[in-house]
């Protein structure tokens, strides 16, 4: 009998440190890296869609006001991925970061920038 | 054990999964037509009004020489059937021309200043306006306008009725030339500084023409089985014979986007349905190419190069403001409908753009297309600060941001 208690008390254990170990390291984990550019593709969509947005409200223009709708689904991705995110588990400063970099990743390097200005000869 | 594990990859592959993370193109295709309201019309069945006895009269009309000037131009001439019913030129070629293609440009023919259209979606009752200044419309209250003003519109069947008599009344395209001797009837009687006017000559003398037992005696046959009474006959007849056979013929074409609609979600590829999704929204697109056939009806300007020719003094194109004489409407043209328009190229109202995507990117960025562009005159090239200063504020919404976003939008446009 405690032999079998035994057993059971390892196999129930096992289970929930596999789940555990699931929940708070593979899943996190699996997501971050399958959201990495997906979630900074969209920072940037959404980001674009709230200005554009900002902009035609503005115009109150008819012509395209349901062109804004649809671009606005970007954020609606944007959310849904979010989200996910933090369900999995991910830390919302961890998104955040993500959000920064995806402003970084559209900035011009220094040295894109700077190589141009360099004499090719003299 | 297993599974435990089993479980713990289908979670972590539900949450991974792309389709968990956003909204799925059919998805997003979904919302774009629950917001923009439309709908997979049988085409036949929103035609404008047309009676099928004079189908046949319509299709000779078409395809005859004779009701122009030098018995050397049809309708046909300038929408030729085998090249979807346009010339495939920038420019057309009218009176006086011989051959097809570039050869007929080279021909010593009269040009038309302006590029050929398509037939496809013409006949639809969602048509507004016809040719690129709007010169025959339908007024909000359901008016035709035109230049044969109210009086001699009562016959008329549809608003194509009206459009589709224009050319045989135009100088350029079917009268002929002013000559001293050996002029033409139809230059002659025709020929008048306002085209009411030209309407009741032509109505006359083509009324006599078909009596006359002449060259018209096929056409006059047709008529008659069509139940045309030749003692009343005026040109409303010939539209009503060219408006027939031009819906029941050359109208309807079912495009993959068509198909789409009807439900076959394969009738697009990925790439397309990425197209469509930018072309309904931050492309803006569909700003002005809205509704079933892909145009608003109304005019804008993109800031098209002219070209060497056009209607206006000095061969330029004042567009929209040759009909309204309006300041705010010079060098606007209307929305050109986007149906089956990968195959009508080139494109513009003076067909200076080659490709499609050379008129996509056009909208973008008016500054590309002169990488590769020659002007055509020093008048044109002094003149195009106009022309760039009525460029649509429209445009200037865009918000696309990388070159496959275009191709994107271009794959759709092939699905239309």
């Amino acid at each position: 009998m405690i032999n079998f208690m035994d057993k059971y008390f390892k196999s129930v254990l096992m289970v929930f440190s596999i789940l555990w170990i699931g929940k708070e390291v593979l899943l996190p984990v699996t997501v971050a890296i399958a959201t990495y550019y997906p979630y900074m593709d969209l920072v940037r969509k959404c980001d674009s869609a709230m200005n554009s947005s900002w902009f035609i409200k503005q115009m109150d223009d008819t012509k395209l006001n349901k062109t804004e709708l649809i671009q606005m689904l970007d954020c609606h991705d944007y959310d849904k991925v979010r989200k996910v995110m933090l369900i999995s588990g991910l830390p919302e400063d961890y998104l955040s970061y993500l959000g920064l970099k995806a402003l970084e990743l559209h900035q011009q390097s220094s040295d894109r920038i700077v190589e141009q200005h360099r004499f090719i000869e003299r | 054990m297993m599974k435990s594990f089993k479980y713990l990859i289908f979670i972590i592959s539900f949450f991974t999964s792309s389709a968990s993370f956003s909204l799925s193109l059919d998805q997003k295709l979904a919302r774009v037509i629950q917001i923009y309201d439309i709908k997979n019309t049988n085409c036949r069945e929103s035609n404008q009004s047309f009676d099928r006895a004079l189908i046949a009269a319509g299709k000779e009309i078409f395809r005859t020489k004779i009701l122009s000037g030098g018995n050397d131009v049809s309708c046909s001439t300038c929408h030729i059937e085998s090249k979807n019913l346009i010339d495939g030129l920038k420019v057309s070629v009218g009176i006086g021309g011989t051959e097809e293609g570039a050869a007929r440009l080279l021909s010593g023919g009269t040009i038309v200043p302006r590029n050929s259209f398509t037939f496809v979606g013409r006949a639809s009752n969602q048509f507004k306006a016809y040719f690129w200044g709007g010169k025959i419309q339908l007024n909000d209250n359901g008016i035709i306008i035109s230049p044969f003003g109210e009086s001699v519109d009562k016959k008329f069947d549809s608003l194509l009725s009206v459009a589709s008599i224009m050319p045989i009344l135009a100088r350029d395209e079917f009268l002929g030339k002013v000559k001293f001797f050996n002029e033409s009837d139809n230059i002659r009687d025709i020929n008048d500084k306002f085209y009411q006017s030209r309407y009741e000559a032509a109505s006359t003398l083509f009324k006599r023409k078909l009596k006359s037992d002449g060259d018209f005696v096929k056409i006059k046959d047709l008529l008659l089985e069509g139940g045309i009474n030749l003692d009343e006959f005026s040109m409303a007849d010939f539209g009503n014979a060219l408006s027939a056979f031009i819906s029941d013929e050359f109208s309807c074409k079912e495009s993959s986007w068509n198909r789409y609609l009807a439900g076959d979600t394969v009738a697009l590829s990925e790439q397309q349905k990425r197209g469509g999704i930018l072309f309904f929204g931050k492309a803006r697109c569909a700003g002005c190419h809205a509704g079933e056939l892909f145009s608003d009806f109304d005019y804008h300007s993109i800031a098209s190069p002219q070209g060497l020719v056009g209607i206006s003094p000095l061969g330029q194109d004042l567009g929209r403001a040759n009909i309204t004489n309006h300041p705010k409407d010079r060098y606007k043209f209307r929305t050109p409908p986007l149906l089956d328009v990968i195959n009508t190229g080139p494109y513009g109202h003076s067909g200076q753009f080659e490709s499609l995507k050379d008129v996509v990117m056009h909208h973008f960025n008016p500054i590309l297309i002169f990488e590769k562009y020659e002007w055509k005159s020093e008048l044109e090239k002094i003149q195009y600060g106009k022309i760039l200063g009525q460029r649509d504020s429209i445009l200037t919404f865009y918000d696309l941001h990388s070159e496959s976003e275009v191709d994107d939008l271009i794959e759709f446009l092939k699905s239309l």
